[in-house]
């Protein structure tokens, strides 16, 4: 048993140092004084400078942030009804559909869904003059339909995991059936919701595939220009970039954990 | 009923726009279901009929680059359905070794995930609820952090010149750097870094729901540890295995960023033949009838993928 | 003193001019084609506590769902107050329901909980203040008001549940299982706190529980559900003594059956063949029945005797050797086998701290029991 158990240690314990080595090495490095970001020259911040002032970055990293923001909002709504409709409603002509296209673009690969997307983008301009071109609407239109599949999975789950009868008491004491899921189901949701908000705004945040199918000449996405940047081999303000996002993704787990142990602490000193 | 119309119609504000709202409500469920009806419709489902619409017809240099399926000429109505495009996928080695690569890597990469995620997701599921929330998150916890920026750091530790390299030749092992990055083998480690979270969560949801009384079971009655494993762990945990695999694989057939980054020119993955009909060739129509082989190809383990899921939300 | 709607009679469901509260007529409710409720027809009168005791899956609660609301009967009607709740919605029934799960809403406090189902009726502000406090200190939890369900204890959350539910002053509670989640103490303690509730509201309360001991306490009346079927409907007296049937008799509390054919039908009495009891049954009351026919008597432990002497006082007697004793503190509970190899269970309180003269294993032993301790089951 002991030798079993240290065996799962061990396997455990360099599957932990394989997930995270590429990690830690990404942050030194953006310390680096040096070019070559394999080779220590000393500490500086320099590439952060370098990262904060180039133009392209900055207005790419502004124009992710607002794709992610309206993307990962659209696709909770579309997510939460679709679940909503799915699990809370008894049976209609197109349940079937809807439970099977809610699910799958997550096992869709994306050069699929990109390069669908888009051709349906061209027809549909051929045919009605709509979308217009394309740029960021077409990219927070695909951004929205697979993460509204991905909130699904977070949203059913809660929805499936949640008493019924509390929304029957609801019911019961005089709620009609808009008001339960205003008043009720969807506050009683509230941290699926925002969990897979966060889900589909990190998702968003982070796609290339589909962005660089979707997209137009006007609206280049963050991944889509450290890309272009990566391709031409390593550099340190990359570095610097994946720094600054371990940082904030970092801080906000260590946020949400603390308010976690708080509440839980909250609730048993009462 | 009037009475509490009347009640709710003295409420300021918020009472209006909630009865409007469940007016709406009791009429129009068939709305309320119309709005992901639609637009998953419109936006998910459309599009792969227009992929293969579009890879039926010819590729023109034009905007868009390819031929309408059919016209009007004369009063003859004229379908030109061309299944040249599909004929040349397998006319041509290239797309079909490239299909076959996809699938090697894949699966050799899936399996390798399994060896590595199995034990570790046994190990959080067995130990005490606070360790564990912790473990658990420090598996998710990558995932959050970009996909591309990940797969850029391991440039860093692949490369000639690189972290890994560098290692080895200052304790003396290697003199000669080994070429890593732009090989098959740098593409294994990118896939099987990248989906470890996937295959760990199901097998952990699947694991931590083994109840530890089978164990003591197979023990008490005579099984040691190991064919204890062999014979009530594994079974048991079967169709978390299924789904694990299959959330590895589905998406590592059609990898772009990984070969395109840590693969070499000649490791051949179906997603990058994809793009760069795509994008270099612009050939929208054999691009089109590539997605719709690759998909085609991804039937069967996307069926297996459902059959385990379903399973594995029955023992819940 | 007209009708029972505006008294609270002490046995309205006797007075012959009654006019029940809430009528279940000829419910049916199948489910594809499980039938989970069939043809079920039901007085309750006002003031009452109406019990539906049945094991699982027996069709109570789809029952209690469907009077309020919650399913739709595949036919019959249910009429409350003299109103058809046919196609009326569960948010318009002036019914209310307790939920098992108590169904607490986590994201409000207790003061919101119990407010939700008055601001659903637009009430003002000030008499929502009011009747909230008001129900609080009845169910004796005046200082929670601003505490959420998840910091409450099991007892507690219960009396929000209950006070959520009554506060609207709903013409009938629905209470599915109220005690089931709370622990055997516990459960003793709130059964009596919930009749002194009812009592001071005057509210009907229809409860459903598979725990006879709760439904023996609680309930004015109760009605016996088996297969989606009311078997028998009466008091927790009449249900203990006056079984209509074996499943009643078997149910409720612990029964010795004997079966046997009828062998002398007399003007008032009647004598049973029974060769499993190894005696001739006598029973000093007339049964409606003929001669041979198979019929079975009904004696709980209790109404037995068990000695090691001679019986001879007792009207029906017989004879076996102990094979088990079950030491329960108050009672023992002798396990005997009979010559016809019946087992027969005899229960008898333990009125001294030891008993030398007490029958122990393997003792022959005689039992008997009175004329009328036994009831004839014909169905």
């Amino acid at each position: 048993m002991g030798q079993q158990s240290r065996f799962l240690k061990i396997v455990a314990l360099l599957g932990f140092v394989f997930l995270y080595a590429p990690i830690v090495s990404l942050v030194i490095f953006s310390f680096n004084e040096s070019k070559l970001v394999t080779v220590w020259g000393g500490f500086s911040t320099k590439w952060y400078a370098e990262l904060f002032r180039d133009p392209q970055i900055l207005e790419a990293a502004w124009v992710s942030i607002k794709i992610a923001l309206i993307s990962a909002t659209l696709a909770i709504v579309i997510g939460t009804v679709g679940s909503f409709v799915l699990i809370r409603f008894k049976k209609f002509r197109t349940k079937g559909l809807l439970s099977m296209m809610i699910t799958a673009p997550l096992v869709m690969p994306e050069v699929i869904i990109g390069l669908s997307l888009l051709l349906l983008f061209v027809a549909m301009q051929g045919l009605i003059g709509w979308p217009g071109g394309r740029g960021m609407l077409t990219i927070i239109i695909a951004h929205s339909t697979f993460g509204a599949a991905y909130a699904a999975v977070v949203i059913q789950s809660r929805l499936v995991d949640m008493d019924l009868s509390i929304e029957e008491a609801a019911q019961d004491l005089g709620a009609r059936p808009v008001r339960v899921f205003f008043g009720v189901t969807l506050p009683v949701m509230a941290p699926a919701l925002l969990s897979g908000w966060l889900l589909v705004f990190t998702l968003s945040l982070d796609d290339l595939v589909i962005a660089s199918f979707v997209s137009g000449p006007g609206a280049s996405t963050l991944p889509m220009v450290v890309f272009s940047k990566v391709r031409l081999g390593v550099s340190p303000d990359v570095n610097a970039l994946a720094t600054i996002i371990i940082g904030i993704v970092s801080l906000g787990i260590i946020a949400a954990a603390l308010e976690i142990s708080r509440s839980k602490k909250h609730g048993a000193e009462r | 009923m009037s009475q509490r119309e009347t009640l709710n119609g003295k409420l300021p504000g918020g009472a209006f726009l909630g009865r409007a709202l469940h007016r709406i409500g009791l009429r129009g469920r068939g709305l309320v279901i119309a709005i992901p009806v639609l637009w998953l419709f419109l936006f998910f489902l459309l599009p792969f009929l227009v992929v293969a619409k579009i890879s039926l017809s010819e590729a023109a240099i034009a905007r868009p680059p390819y031929l309408p399926l059919w016209n009007w000429d004369d009063g003859f109505l004229n379908i030109t359905l061309n299944f040249g495009n599909y004929l040349f996928l397998f006319d041509d080695p290239l797309y079909l070794s490239a299909y076959i690569e996809s699938v090697k890597i894949a699966a050799v990469s899936t399996v390798i995930t399994l060896l590595v995620g199995y034990p570790m997701a046994y190990l959080i599921a067995r130990s005490a609820p606070d360790t564990r929330n912790i473990l658990l998150m420090l598996v998710i916890l990558p995932f959050w952090t970009s996909f591309l920026l990940r797969v850029y750091a391991w440039i860093g530790f692949l490369k000639g010149n690189g972290i890994i390299n560098n290692i080895l030749m200052k304790i003396g092992l290697i003199n000669e750097p080994l070429v890593m990055l732009q090989t098959d083998f740098a593409v294994y480690i990118g896939i099987v870094y990248t989906y470890l979270p996937f295959m760990i969560l199901p097998l952990f949801a699947n694991l931590v729901k083994l109840d530890q009384s089978y164990l003591e079971a197979s023990a008490d009655l005579g099984a040691r540890p190991i064919t204890t494993f062999f014979t009530v762990t594994l079974p048991l945990s079967a169709s978390g295995i299924i789904a694990g695999c299959m959330l590895v694989f589905i998406p590592a057939v059609g990898e772009f960023v990984i070969p395109a980054l840590l693969g070499g020119p000649d490791t051949l993955m179906i997603g990058r033949v994809l793009w760069n009909e795509f994008f270099s060739n612009r050939d929208w129509p054999i691009a089109s009838a590539v997605a719709i082989v690759m998909l085609v190809v991804l039937v069967i383990p996307i069926m297996l993928l459902r059959k385990a899921q379903a399973a594995e939300a029955e023992v819940q | 003193m007209t009708t029972s709607q505006t008294s609270t009679t002490a046995k309205p469901w006797d007075a012959p001019d009654a006019v029940p509260f809430m009528q279940i007529k000829n419910i049916t409710k199948k489910f594809g084609s499980v039938v989970a409720v069939e043809n079920v027809s039901l007085d309750v009168y006002k003031g009452e506590i109406f019990c539906l005791l049945g094991g699982s899956g027996c069709g109570k609660s789809t029952l209690l769902r469907m009077l309020s609301g919650f399913e739709v009967p595949t036919s019959g009607q249910i009429i409350i107050d003299g109103e058809d709740q046919a196609g009326v919605a569960p948010y318009d029934r002036q019914t209310n329901m307790m939920f098992q799960s108590y169904a607490l809403f986590p994201h409000m406090t207790v003061e919101k909980n119990i407010a939700y189902g008055l601001k659903r009726d637009g009430l003002p502000k000030k008499e929502i203040a009011t009747r909230v406090t008001d129900i609080l200190s009845l169910v004796q939890m005046d200082g929670f008001a601003t505490r959420k369900p998840h910091q409450l204890s099991g007892g507690q959350r219960q009396r929000v549940a209950l006070a959520r539910s009554l506060v609207k002053k709903p013409k009938l509670l629905m209470l599915d299982e109220p005690l089931g989640a709370l622990d055997k103490k516990l459960r003793e303690e709130t059964q009596f706190e919930l009749i002194k509730i009812q009592e001071s509201l005057g509210v009907t309360f229809v409860v459903v529980t598979h725990d006879q001991e709760e439904a023996m306490t609680l309930s004015s009346r109760i009605g016996v559900m088996n297969k989606g079927e009311i078997v028998q409907v009466g008091t927790p007296h009449e249900i203990y003594e006056f079984p209509r049937n074996r499943f009643v008799a078997d149910f409720i509390g612990s029964v010795n059956l004997f079966e046997g054919r009828i062998k002398e039908d007399g003007e008032n009495h009647v004598v049973i063949a029974s060769p499993e009891a190894g005696t001739d049954i006598y029973v000093p009351y007339a049964v409606s029945g003929v001669e041979g026919q198979q019929i079975a008597i009904a004696v709980r432990p209790e109404k037995m005797e068990i000695s090691k002497a001679d019986l001879g006082d007792m009207r029906n007697r017989t004879t076996g050797t102990v094979d088990e004793i079950a030491y329960m503190g108050n009672v023992s509970v002798y396990h005997v086998l009979l010559d016809s190899g019946k087992r027969v269970r005899v229960s008898q309180s333990n009125r001294t701290r030891s008993n030398e003269d007490a029958p122990t294993y393997g003792d022959r032993v005689n039992l008997g029991w009175a004329g009328r301790a036994g009831v004839v089951v014909t169905a």
